[in-house]
């Protein structure tokens, strides 16, 4: 039938469905950017669980010179602080780990340890640090004294009184990288997203066959929703392959899959819009990538991937509310471990997913049919 | 000799022009310009906002007695580094609220018999209710409050007049002469970065664009050795990556983030940046020789200097990483690159100069023969 002689509805989802087949047919041919916009948002989600794997305990050789009772304590205690990861060796060791940079600092534990303090007399305890950067180094500075408190409180409760007594809202701990691939997801989603979209709209005016679009008797609307349709499903296997790998490769498993599939298709249809109008504002394919990577980054970092973004500096916390990574990751937070991470709760959160998904097809259609109004020229 | 002469000087010029040629195209490119300094200043945000936000969680202090000792725990953990109090209250149920709608990440809790547990010796308990979300903060958190105790003990002069129980006293001895914020810290491997990013890209995209714009087959009918053109393209992507070097290393000194000093180290700072930048922009033509389309450079090289930036430590400390990653760093030749740069730049020291230097002009031969060899067999296929 002539596209002409269809009813506008019939014509509206047959101009969607065209174009959506004709980017994923153009996108095949393409197969080594294909791979790459497979592998860019997986590689970026290994790379930053390299980070998390720092994990705030500083590598520390402890030298015990007094095989005492209270020396043992005092090695538990350090054990137990939360701060170090211990390894327990020879002062000659320590000092090869130290030299070959294995090890940040080294507690020796003197020869007159528990003798001194069965008497009441002082004890110097010698800590040698690499103090490379203050941030890494304070740690150690401060998990030093509070290792000697704990030891003090076990060891001597009669005179270290006063104790931390914890109360935990949650009854298990979540690991650090369970929380964060969580973060890492919605990025990979938006990362897949801009460029596969970016992509597919500036090639158009790279190749010039933007202008059979826009002369073809379709509306723009239509060509900007099939774009987004045909990015939506080869963007799908970007996802699908880093929900692989945090499910059955990493083990974090979903609490919620419904939830989890549902938030999944509509960041999707958020980031794939934000890359359409993107693309068709640069035109140029070679700068989608670097604008891809450039963005997705700090947005990521402020957007409370690491913890809730509101405990973090306000007017930074105020920012990441207007955009939204901010609420991808709070409802997949929800979806994953069933945590509330915003004030504002999973079920407005997910409210405020429609309304940006709804904006970002509206803005990007609108920047396509300007084209149209005022002639192409690229 | 005379014949010589004239021949090497017609190819320098003819190299240069290549150089020229390929520096006008990168300067009127702001794409190609964004595509380098992108990844880096995203990077550089990352830090900024990541050194704002260390282990700063708000925190809700709920005090129910208003004795001396109380007040003194109360006044230690006002000045915590470790959590900022925005709420102090006598009601734990309004304290509870805060922590149900995410106000705050823990509420401490000094009860109201903790002077008179405390000067009667007994258990004196002090509760802190965290929302334990994950195990970084949480941990931060868990740490905080056993740090604020050990403070107190250690200002303590007991009522009977008795110094602090705490017999133990840490005596520190740095390997550095001095401390390095955070923030200044990272901007070395965040420089290397840059230098890795703008020799893959744009020595990358300079080579591409003669197959890309078709003009590879002027040049190869130009009558110009083929050897010229190689090193031309070498060149200008080396000297672009240097550009931007002297930029940053400019603001840098005059800012006094980046400032080696005395100058030896400012020579080896220098020489390490040079080493860099032709390794860089080695493996860019590589690149561009062998993907001859803007897009798979792009799409190849920004990754590909991304995952030497964390590889060779990035947004962390090297050794904070577990072994195997350490070991797997020191594979990395932008490892050795970063910790050059940080031992001349911030420690004003050669510890370990010998092998970054040989490991770094390695890599540079490595990658500048690689690309000589992928621009010859492109031009030839």
């Amino acid at each position: 039938m002539h596209i002409l002689k269809m009813s506008p509805a019939y014509r509206f989802i047959s101009v969607i469905w065209a174009m959506a087949l004709k980017d994923i047919k153009s996108t095949l041919t393409e197969r080594a950017f294909m791979l790459t916009s497979i592998i860019i948002p997986i590689n970026f989600l290994l790379l930053f669980l390299l980070f998390a794997l720092t994990g705030g305990q500083a590598p520390t050789a402890v030298v015990l010179k007094d095989n005492g009772p209270y020396a043992q304590q005092l090695l538990s205690a350090m054990e137990h602080s939360h701060s170090f990861i211990i390894l327990q060796t020879t002062a000659s060791d320590a000092q090869n780990l130290m030299q070959k940079g294995q090890i940040v600092a080294i507690v020796t534990v003197p020869a007159n340890f528990d003798a001194a303090l069965k008497h009441g007399s002082q004890v110097e305890l010698p800590v040698v640090v690499n103090n490379l950067d203050v941030d890494f180094t304070n740690d150690i500075r401060r998990a030093v004294p509070l290792a000697i408190t704990s030891f003090y409180a076990d060891a001597f409760p009669n005179q270290v009184v006063v104790r931390a007594h914890e109360i935990d809202i949650y009854s298990q701990d979540t690991g650090y990288v369970q929380y964060l691939v969580v973060g890492l997801m919605v990025v990979s989603v938006m990362l897949g997203g801009l460029l596969q979209a970016g992509s597919n709209a500036a090639r158009e005016y790279e190749k010039g066959t933007i202008k059979e679009l826009m002369l073809a008797p379709a509306s723009p609307w239509a060509i900007q929703v099939g774009k987004i349709l045909g990015a939506v499903i080869l963007n799908s296997l970007s996802v699908a392959v880093v929900v692989i790998v945090i499910v059955f490769l990493i083990g974090v498993w979903p609490m919620h899959w419904g939830e989890l599939l549902g938030f999944v298709l509509l960041l999707m249809i958020t980031f794939v819009a934000a890359g359409a109008l993107i693309g068709t504002l640069i035109r140029r394919r070679q700068a989608v990538i670097p604008l891809s990577i450039g963005l997705s980054i700090p947005v990521f970092f402020i957007s409370g991937a690491f913890g809730p973004a509101i405990w973090g500096d306000p007017i930074t916390a105020a920012v990441a509310q207007l955009q939204p990574v901010y609420y991808g990751i709070a409802v997949f937070q929800h979806a994953f471990h069933n945590f509330t991470t915003t004030s504002t709760g999973p079920r407005v959160d997910g409210f405020i997913l429609i309304g940006f998904a709804a904006v970002m097809v509206t803005v990007s259609a609108i920047a396509l049919g300007r084209n149209r109004g005022r002639g192409v020229a690229h | 000799m005379t014949r010589m002469m004239i021949s090497s000087n017609s190819s320098i010029i003819r190299v240069l022009a290549i150089v020229r040629k390929d520096i006008g195209v990168w300067l009127r490119q702001p794409t190609s310009i964004a595509a380098t300094v992108l990844p880096a200043i995203a990077f550089m945000v990352i830090l900024y906002f990541g050194a704002q936000a260390v282990g700063r969680n708000p925190v809700a202090l709920v005090v129910l007695d208003s004795g001396p000792h109380a007040q003194e725990l109360v006044n230690i953990l006002s000045h915590s580094d470790a959590f900022k109090i925005t709420m102090m209250t006598t009601s734990p149920e309004k304290a509870e609220e805060a922590l149900k709608q995410l106000k705050v990440a823990a509420v401490i809790t000094i009860p109201n018999n903790f002077d008179a547990a405390y000067n009667s010796q007994k258990p004196d308990p002090v509760t802190i209710h965290i929302n334990n979300l994950n195990l970084d903060f949480t941990n931060d958190l868990r740490r905080s409050l056993p740090a604020a105790i050990t403070v107190f003990y250690a200002d303590k002069t007991s009522s009977n007049g008795k110094t602090s129980p705490i017999q133990i006293h840490v005596k520190e001895t740095d390997l550095r002469t001095q401390d390095i914020d955070l923030l200044r810290f990272e901007l070395v491997p965040n420089l290397v970065l840059l230098l890795t990013t703008a020799g893959i890209v744009n020595a990358g995209l300079a080579t591409a664009r003669e197959w890309e714009d078709s003009t590879i087959k002027e040049l190869l009918l130009a009558p110009i050795s083929k050897m010229s053109l190689i090193v031309g393209k070498l060149l200008s992507g080396w000297l672009t990556t240097l550009l931007i070097a002297a930029v940053v290393l400019l603001v840098g000194a005059v800012s006094g983030y980046l400032r080696p000093e005395g100058p030896i180290y400012w020579i080896s700072t220098l020489v390490i940046v040079l080493l860099i930048a032709l390794a860089s922009a080695g493996l860019g033509v590589a690149i561009g020789a062998a993907a001859r389309r803007f897009q798979r450079v792009t799409a190849i090289g920004i990754p590909l200097s991304i995952d030497l930036f964390f590889l060779s430590g990035g947004i962390t400390v090297a050794a904070f990483l577990p072994t195997w990653l350490q070991t797997i760093a020191h594979f990395v030749p932008t490892f050795y690159g970063t910790h050059a740069l940080q031992t001349a730049i911030f420690y004003s020291s050669t510890e370990g100069l010998a092998l970054d230097l040989s490991v770094l002009a390695g890599t540079s031969l490595v990658a500048g023969t690689l690309g000589v060899l992928s621009l010859r067999r492109s031009m030839l296929a």
